[in-house]
């Protein structure tokens, strides 16, 4: 390595199909592709580039993105990007969302995966915009009306449902999740890039910030609490640009396969450099 | 708790998808043996925690210890998750959820909760036992900081025999490192004329109990909440003379060595995203206002006795 280079090995994390390998298939492609302005750049090819090859392939030819079930394992998908003063050479463990969606019900995860986050220098974590668990709510209106109409009707209470641990609300095993790592990077103050996947999806103007605070404020407000140790900064993310199936028509009289990509949250306006939520993380 | 792992089916199933999910790629010339402990680390139960796992906590930082006492289907388990449930619906004034020991423990407790929860009947589940139990809160407030919450989820159970024995009552020495004790009484059963004169007597033996037994130390914040205050409202008259009379038979039996306030309270409105707020920013200010640790930094390490078994706990000197 170089004495400009940096080594990293990023945290990906995220519960199954909440777009972690569409990010990776994108952000190869597009700081390859030199369609768009992006911070960072391929500095590099890798030696053995089977994998991300197959899922940028995938991504550009409209394919929906499948994790591939050979990467369940610890070996970490390394790119070589550089932005305009340092090298870097970044790890990106293709992490099976099982393990995280387990951790929670099990207590426990592989050995791998500990090593991974006691190596880590930065956590990025992936939330969907619209498929998460928000657990039972209550109506209040609608509670009142059952109560009353059993009352009135003198039928007996039902029992409600047992407990699922594997329906509590997302951003309750998110929470447990980052304080089982943070726990173990305590000589560290890793920094913590949330990225909302399809955020495309989100048709009001809330900041993706916002819409953490608003749709998972116990994640938000962890994330706060702690951000003095820990920084952490929310981006929306658009992958694919749409549904790959469903919007191909539209996607497909874009520029240029870079224009699908939109992030949000790193500057007032979208931009299509999907490189820009690492560019924060390595800057911290 | 045993009954919080679901069917011997169900966790045998989950064990067998878990050991597959887990077990290490085959890559070929590297293929691994099968899976075994050395693949996997334990991450720690996040359920409610013992009170010799509450001490491990009490050891490694300042902490606010609240009993919630009360008889049978008061409504102390719904306090203590309302609470918890009240951060999840959004920041509680100047404070913010900053993490917890036991959010499989508040979980648990808040899914009836949240399930149905203008039903008091079903309310939260039921802590049954005489072992005190603890769930963990962790919250931020600016300029205060971090402040750490224990709040003891104990049983009716317990509050029976609390009633019924003299010498049960001195071996609660969970008691004696309260920096607040919050006692439920069940707006409900006031409101029932079959069942009202027992709540009186209840709560009255409990504290005088108490004090015999000096296990309520002097000066410490006791708040006697008339719980599901909804129900009480739309009670007879008879029940506002009980209410007063409650309140007046505890004031002499506490009043002179305790910093007492009643509060009416519905605490499943903590599970109210638009009502929880005021009385939960209350309890927090209190909770982080004071505590014996911090006004006495001089702790030592008390051999205290409890059900039986002999632990470690920090106490005040």
């Amino acid at each position: 390595m170089r004495p400009d280079e940096a080594k990293h090995d990023l945290l990906v994390l995220g519960l199954p199909e909440t777009g972690k390998t569409s990010f990776l298939a994108a952000l190869s492609y597009v700081t390859r592709a030199g369609e768009v302005p992006t911070v960072m750049s391929l500095a590099d090819y890798q030696p053995d580039e089977k994998y991300i090859t197959e899922i940028k392939d995938d991504w550009m030819d409209f394919k929906v993105v499948p994790r591939h079930t050979d990467q369940l394992s610890a070996k970490p998908v390394v790119l070589s990007l550089k932005d305009a003063e340092t090298a870097y050479e970044l790890g990106f463990p293709d992490v099976s969302g099982e393990i995280v969606l387990y951790a929670w019900t099990t207590r426990q995860w592989p050995r791998f995966f500990e090593e991974l986050v006691k190596q880590s220098s930065a956590a990025i974590v992936f939330v969907h915009s619209t498929s998460y668990e928000q657990g039972i709510t209550i109506d209040p209106v609608t509670s009142k009306l059952v109560a009353l109409t059993r009352k009135a009707l003198a039928t007996p209470v039902a029992e409600p449902k047992d407990f699922d641990p594997d329906k509590v609300p997302t951003q309750v095993r998110l929470v447990d999740l980052l304080q089982l790592i943070r726990r173990r990077q305590e000589a560290r103050s890793a920094p913590t890039a949330i990225l909302v996947s399809a955020w495309d999806l989100v048709i009001d103007a809330r900041t993706p910030s916002a819409w953490l605070q608003e749709e998972m404020p116990l994640l938000y407000q962890y994330l706060q609490s702690g951000a003095t140790k820990f920084p952490y900064k929310v981006f929306g993310i658009s992958a694919t640009g749409g549904d790959p199936v469903k919007d191909r028509e539209r996607l497909s009289k874009l520029p240029n396969a870079s224009s699908r990509i939109n992030v949000w949250g790193a500057s007032e306006h979208p931009s299509h450099d999907l490189s820009l939520p690492l560019t924060w993380l390595l800057k911290r | 708790l045993e009954d919080s792992a679901g069917s011997t089916t169900d966790k045998q199933k989950k064990e067998e998808i878990v050991d597959v999910l887990l077990q290490p790629e085959e890559t070929g010339d590297e293929a691994q043996g099968p899976v075994d402990e050395a693949t996997r680390i334990s991450l720690g139960s996040s359920d409610e925690l013992s009170v010799a796992l509450a001490n491990d906590i009490l050891k490694s930082r300042y902490c606010t210890v609240v009993v919630v006492g009360g008889e049978h289907l008061c409504g102390k388990t719904t306090f203590v998750s309302g609470l918890y449930q009240s951060f999840a619906f959004g920041g509680l004034g100047e404070f913010e959820f900053a993490g917890s020991e036991t959010l499989y423990g508040f979980e648990f407790r808040c899914h009836k909760a949240r399930l149905i929860s203008n039903e008091p009947a079903i309310g939260s589940t039921r802590t049954r036992g005489l072992d005190a139990r603890f769930l963990h809160i962790e919250v931020e407030s600016r300029p205060k900081g971090r402040s750490n919450i224990l709040l003891s989820d104990i049983s009716g159970e317990m509050f029976e025999a609390i009633r019924a024995s003299g010498e049960y009552c001195a071996s609660l020495d969970v008691m004696r490192r309260a920096d607040h004790f919050i006692y439920l009484v069940d707006g409900a059963a006031i409101a029932n004329r079959y069942t009202r004169a027992s709540v009186r007597d209840h709560a009255t033996t409990a504290f005088r109990r108490l004090l015999t037994a000096g296990v309520l130390e002097r000066g410490t914040p006791v708040r006697v909440i008339f719980n599901k205050s909804d129900v009480l409202r739309d009670a007879d008259e008879e029940a506002a003379s009980l209410v007063l009379r409650i309140k007046t038979e505890l004031a002499q039996i506490l009043g002179p060595h305790f910093d007492l306030k009643f509060i009416d309270l519905n605490s499943h409105c903590l599970f109210d995203r638009d009502e929880r707020s005021i009385e939960a920013i209350e309890f927090l200010k209190e909770w982080t206002t004071y505590t014996k640790a911090q006004s006495w930094p001089a702790l030592s390490l008390q051999q205290l006795h409890f059900s039986g078994h002999s632990i470690d706990m920090l106490g005040v000197s």
